[in-house]
């Protein structure tokens, strides 16, 4: 907990400037992971203000201090899985209008103007979006915050308020959809996915889950 | 290496190429506009909502009013005129009109004779 209790109280309250504490304390983490959930960095503040927004009209509503962080990644993950619903829609509208060969142009004309660097990390964000696109948008934002955001099975039961074998039901069903993507992957996606693995660059730490 | 040691790999390179971003200046003045905003918008619609609420009970209760049959002797089904002609009691009429209940003497009802 980044907070207090006593501070969450002070903002159930109406306490602006305990409002104001809470959102300084929390912002940086939430636009993390709101920008690993939608993976389009020119919304992420919109849609973390949204957040903020929904937690200021609901704050009154939270019964314990204790489940403040649990509340606020049920918010965030409410306000994430809106904007990709939404977004859903519109892409669908707008490469509907596109023909196969404007969206390749289109991605290229994009990647030229990056760096080796912001390339690679491009490519890396692509191929995860591509495999989380697999599956359903609730499952995307699940194992996001499992394998991504590392929450714990304890931590994500509070915040899907669902018993914790349901949870692992759902996980190991979406983190199965995307081994298969994954198997299936060909091309440059493959060469970057065996690259990540063979030459240890950006390796996980073996302590992890 | 199996796929799911790749996947974990590639989740964790995932984070590392998208860190916490330092929010922008405009950061949290922004929330407290689109909380000003919406505080007005819900003002707005809650007004909006009690006034139709209010408009409603109004049609209802006068609704109710017109289709409710009165019972008897409370409602004016008569003109004042016609609840005197219906009384057949001369004394009551008399009392009412104030005029004498016997015709005075002298005064014989003009009988027209016809011809």
């Amino acid at each position: 907990m980044l907070v207090d209790f006593e501070l969450v109280k002070s903002a159930q309250k109406g306490d602006e400037s305990a409002y104001n504490q809470l959102i300084q304390a929390y912002r940086k983490r939430i636009l993390g992971t709101i920008g690993r959930l939608i993976g389009k960095p020119e919304d992420v503040e919109d849609v973390a203000q949204e957040v903020f927004v929904r937690l200021y009209f609901s704050l009154d509503q939270l019964r314990e201090p204790e489940m403040f962080e649990p509340w606020l990644h049920r918010l965030t993950v409410n306000s994430a899985y809106d904007y990709l619903r939404k977004q859903r829609r519109r892409t669908e509208s707008r490469m509907s209008d596109l023909s196969e060969q404007q969206v390749v142009m289109a991605d290229a004309v994009a990647s030229t103007n990056q760096s080796i660097e912001q390339d690679r990390r491009a490519q890396v964000r692509e191929l995860v979006n591509s495999l989380l696109s697999e599956v359903s948008d609730e499952d995307r934002i699940l194992l996001t915050l499992k394998e991504v955001e590392g929450l714990s099975l304890k931590e994500l039961e509070k915040v899907y308020k669902v018993n914790e074998n349901a949870l692992k039901v759902r996980l190991f069903r979406a983190r199965q959809r995307v081994l298969k993507a994954f198997g299936r992957l060909s091309g440059d996606k493959a060469v970057l996915a065996e690259s990540l693995s063979a030459t240890g660059q950006l390796s996980k730490d073996s302590d992890t889950e | 290496m199996d796929s799911e040691q790749k996947l974990d790999k590639l989740f964790y390179a995932f984070r590392s190429v998208n860190p916490d971003p330092v929010p922008s200046a405009g950061f949290t003045p922004g929330i407290w506009n689109k909380i000003e905003a919406r505080r007005r918008q819900s003002f707005v619609v809650s007004w909006t909502r009690n006034l139709v609420a209010a408009s409603a009970s109004l049609c209802l209760v006068f609704g109710l009013f017109l289709i409710t049959p009165f019972p008897n002797g409370s409602y004016p089904l008569a003109t004042y005129l016609d609840s005197l002609d219906d009384m057949h009691d001369l004394e009551v009429v008399a009392e009412l009109l104030k005029m004498p209940s016997q015709p005075v003497d002298g005064l014989q009802p003009v009988l027209v004779e016809e011809e």
